[in-house]
């Protein structure tokens, strides 16, 4: 008798279980996926604009003229407030967890970013793989609104080139909120983000005859990275000196190297570069910080211009000798770059001098922005080359002779 | 106290049963006649006997229960004709020993004394011969009727394998048995249960292997069972199950004699229940139900990639449902991206949240199987042309589902039909439901909460004194080798251990290699 009731109780209860579900549950076709986020400054507010899916455009299987995102802006105090007023415009609540890419505005990054990122690691929807990046010279919101060809959704684009740029085109930098906070709150580095930029006309990008077209007249392009010194944006790396970056910060998966023919030769060679690691050491002798870097790079004959013949191995060690320059040279304009015109430590100099010698580095970690920009440096590389590819000599001597 | 409470069978028959035969034949007939109503297909042969004739005899049988041929031949002829000579009547000696011990030739003989015997026997198709002035009377084992023949079981199909099935013939079925194991250990006893119906229950094991306690525990809640009719081994099953109130069987049952000579070997024990093909197995495990008569006659990696496999669908067809909802409604994003625009995409104009739409196929999908398996074979197919295009494509097309709904049921349905038992598929349809119910209430939290109470609840579970999670839980590392995994036959040397306690060791085989000596050496020697 007593078990019947005790059982019949425990019945109850586990309804009661059912009674309290359900309040968090969103069905599929209540929510708006977000997949890019773009913020901005306008005045004291922010401008925040969200590039929402237009799921039935991107995956079923009838064409519609319809576009496959849609983009709404709002402006507000904050961005999570900002967000939350985009309910009065998107017919769905709007879903971040989904969220592809982050563009800041320049001018935003300017003014400074870091009150900016705490929304973004702070909102428990966020997952934290999205890349960050810099809108070049434009709004984020312009960035927002341009369609792109082969690639339905704009963010997946952005995305899916920054990450397949990061593996196989050297100044391509893939970035990460953890990254980026990493850098910034580190005494002695500073952050960077890959810089994003509108090609062609911006006026055309939003319209769906951008993406009925075999050449679309508007579309962005990953380019340059955007450095910070603590969370402002101090100044733009162009393409050779993110290579440069690149080498030295060892985030280099694989890349082509060019470098014009020796002798004054017309055209040039080129390597595909497969592996390259480095290593960074800092030294301190009688107070004075000295970094030295070390690349070192495998590689494959991609390309050859030049008259010279493969077959010997002097000849490959005189390119390999090349090249070794040639990406030296890279090394070394970009920290004088660095040192000269941003004064920014991105490279982590600072962090390296800290790990090096702790002493040292707490005599000067306050001024540490006035000597970074004097730090001695020196740059070694190694270049490999393992193949010459299916041919072994150019034949481009027999077609000029 | 309860609707349901015992009441006092009331039982008119049994004031008579026990009364012994009276000396007088007339007095055994009429009230043999009266008993049973006179009924049509009882035959009462009486004749007189003896060199004068001045012995009266009845033959009582039941038409269609006995072989004609030998009730024939070797009773009434052998009563009428071949004794006619001996002179029965001027001995002075007891006539029915003489007949016994002399004349009868039929091979099982019993001697009756009491009314009830007597019914009992002749309802089981014994030919019954009762002499004047005799308080015995002698039954012959006569029994023959129609009855299906040893065909290809309908259930547990194997590809390899031999096909032949149980029948609904007790005595086929224990000579089965018999034909593949051949050992005097082999025992067999049989009791009749139910009040009314008499079925023959037998209780297979192997003497020295089964676990006598078992043995002992199995008799004694058969001796319990108090019932007016057997018609099923299905009875059975649940009047000796340990546990009523769970989804999950505790008694193994097959159709198949190669599994359950298996199970026999495994120190298991079988009941045979005359008029079932469906002979029952304890103890019963939870691996059992994983298990197919085929993984042991198929090569050993290849058993156990099959077996890996019925686990995997298991889980699928548990949680399929269940975590699509759960995850479309509560976790979107653990989601990859494309898969949500695609499944949101599906969604659109889809009128009802994701657990109605899935209990609507779903019950949509039992109620098309249900209709499949009672429909006349004639028809069966019209059922599946309907099911395909009503689950399929038109309740897509008319934005009643989204078609990843259609993908998880054929998946929940398709995983529910790989399980080798079709009782413990049954207990994972319903489980279903439950877990469709806690994802969309609590999401995964809930599908997580519900897998904890099966757990628990599968870990409480005992049949027969075993644990059902044996070998899991209690971990016994000697017999992993036969139950996710199926080891090779030469590493499947000892017994499960806690199915049996004695003469744990099977066999003693060593892995087959190939010959010491060298091929180069031979060619030498040949040369």
């Amino acid at each position: 008798m007593k078990r019947t009731i005790l059982l019949k109780l425990a019945l109850l209860s586990l309804c009661a279980l059912l009674l309290t579900g359900c309040w968090s549950k969103r069905e599929l076709n209540e929510i708006g996926i977000v997949t890019a986020i773009g913020i901005d400054r306008q005045e004291e507010q922010y401008k925040v604009t969200v590039q929402v899916i237009n799921p039935s455009e991107v995956a079923s299987k009838e064409m519609t003229t319809r576009t496959a995102v849609s983009t709404y802006t709002a402006v507000g105090n904050s961005i999570f407030e900002t967000i939350r007023k985009l309910m009065t415009l998107a017919p769905r609540r709007v879903y971040l967890s989904h969220v592809r890419e982050i563009v800041l505005g320049e001018e935003m990054a300017k003014e400074g970013i870091g009150k900016t990122l705490d929304f973004l690691s702070r909102d428990h929807e966020m997952r934290t793989d999205f890349h960050l990046t810099v809108a070049q010279g434009v709004e984020a919101e312009e960035l927002m609104k341009i369609l792109t060809p082969l690639e339905r959704i704009p963010a997946e684009k952005a995305f899916s080139s920054i990450k397949s740029g990061e593996d196989s085109w050297a100044p391509i930098e893939a970035v990460k909120i953890s990254d980026v906070l990493n850098a910034m709150l580190s005494e002695g580095n500073n952050p960077t983000l890959s810089g994003i930029r509108i090609i062609g006309n911006p006026e055309q990008g939003n319209q769906l005859t951008n993406v009925e077209q075999v050449d679309s007249p508007a579309n962005f392009a990953i380019d340059g990275l955007a450095v910070f010194r603590k969370d402002h944006l101090v100044g733009w790396l162009n393409e050779n000196q993110s290579k440069g970056y690149n080498y030295i910060t060892d985030n280099v998966k694989n890349t082509a190297e060019y470098a014009p023919c020796e002798n004054d030769e017309k055209g040039g060679i080129t390597l595909e570069v497969f592996d390259s690691t480095s290593k960074l050491k800092a030294a301190v002798t009688s107070n004075q910080p000295r970094i030295s870097i070390n690349i070192e790079l495998e590689a494959g004959i991609a390309e050859v211009e030049c008259p010279l013949d493969l077959s010997k191995t002097a000849t490959i060690r005189q390119v390999e000798k090349q090249f070794e320059e040639h990406v030296t040279t890279l090394a070394k304009r970009t920290i004088q770059v660095l040192q000269q015109d941003l004064q920014s430590d991105v490279l982590g100099f600072g962090d390296l001098i800290h790990r090096e010698d702790k002493t040292y580095w707490k005599s000067i970690k306050h001024e540490w922005d006035n000597i970074f920009p004097e730090v001695e440096t020196e740059v070694k590389t190694t270049v490999k080359i393992k193949r010459t590819g299916t041919i072994v000599d150019s034949y481009q001597k027999d077609v000029e002779g | 106290m309860s609707r349901f409470s015992r009441r006092k069978r009331q039982t008119p028959e049994e004031q008579t049963s026990s009364k012994k035969l009276d000396k007088t034949l007339q007095n055994n007939i009429k009230h043999f006649k009266q008993t049973l109503g006179e009924s049509t297909d009882i035959v009462i042969r009486t004749f007189k006997a003896g060199q004068t004739g001045s012995i009266d005899i009845a033959v009582l049988y039941t038409s269609g229960l006995v072989n004609d041929t030998i009730v024939h031949d070797f009773v009434l002829d052998t009563l009428m004709v071949q004794i006619r000579q001996t002179p029965l009547d001027t001995i002075e000696k007891d006539n029915y020993q003489i007949i016994k011990d002399f004349a009868m030739t039929g091979g099982n003989i019993t001697d009756i004394d009491t009314r009830e015997k007597l019914f009992n026997h002749v309802l089981s198709g014994d030919t019954v011969v009762m002499l004047d002035g005799s308080s015995e009377a002698m039954a012959i084992d006569t029994r023959e009727w129609e009855s299906r023949s040893v065909e290809e079981p309908s259930t547990q199909s194997v590809v390899r394998g031999p096909k032949e099935g149980f029948t609904e013939n007790l005595r086929t079925n224990t000579a089965l048995l018999r034909r593949r194991i051949k050992d005097p250990n082999l025992w067999i006893s049989t009791k009749p249960i139910g009040t009314k119906s008499k079925t023959d229950v037998a209780v297979v094991y192997l003497h020295g292997v089964a676990d006598e306690k078992v043995v002992k525990e199995v008799t004694h809640r058969l001796n319990k069972i108090d019932i007016d009719a057997i018609l099923d081994s299905g009875y059975v099953e649940e009047l000796i199950q340990d546990e009523t109130y769970t989804p999950f069987p505790t008694v193994y049952n097959s159709e198949r004699p190669d599994t359950i000579a298996g199970g026999l070997l495994e120190g298991r024990i079988a009941i045979i229940v005359d008029g079932s093909p469906f002979v029952l197995l304890v103890p019963a495990l939870f691996v059992n139900f994983f298990q197919s008569a085929e993984d042991y006659f198929q090569r050993a990696d290849f058993s156990t990639l099959i077996r890996l496999i019925r686990y995997l669908a298991f889980f699928l067809a548990l949680l399929t449902p269940s975590a699509y909802i759960a995850l479309t409604t509560y976790h979107q994003e653990m989601i990859p991206t494309s898969l949500l625009v695609s499944l949101s995409a599906q969604r659109e104009g889809v009128p009802f949240p994701a657990f109605v739409e899935a209990l609507l196929m779903e019950i949509t999908f039992e109620i098309l199987r249900e209709a499949g398996v009672r429909l006349p074979k004639a028809v069966g197919s019209a059922i599946s042309i309907v099911g395909a295009l009503v689950l399929g494509q038109a309740a897509v097309e008319a934005g009643i589902v989204s078609s990843a709904m259609v993908i998880v049921v054929s998946l929940t349905a398709i995983s529910s039909f790989v399980s080798p038992s079709f009782n413990f598929a049954i207990s994972i349809r319903m489980l279903r439901f439950g877990f469709m119910i806690l994802a969309a209430t609590l999401g995964l939290f809930g599908i997580l909460l519900g897998l904890i109470i099966l757990t628990l609840h599968l870990a409480s579970l005992r049949s027969f004194g075993v644990p059902y999670l044996t070998p899991m839980a209690p971990f016994i590392v000697s017999d992993q080798k036969d139950a996710i995994l199926r080891f090779p036959r030469w590493k499947l040397t000892t017994r499960p251990r806690l199915v049996t306690q004695q003469n744990i060791t099977r066999e003693d085989v060593e892995a087959p290699k190939p010959p010491k000596r060298s091929r180069r050496k031979k060619r030498k020697k040949q040369k």
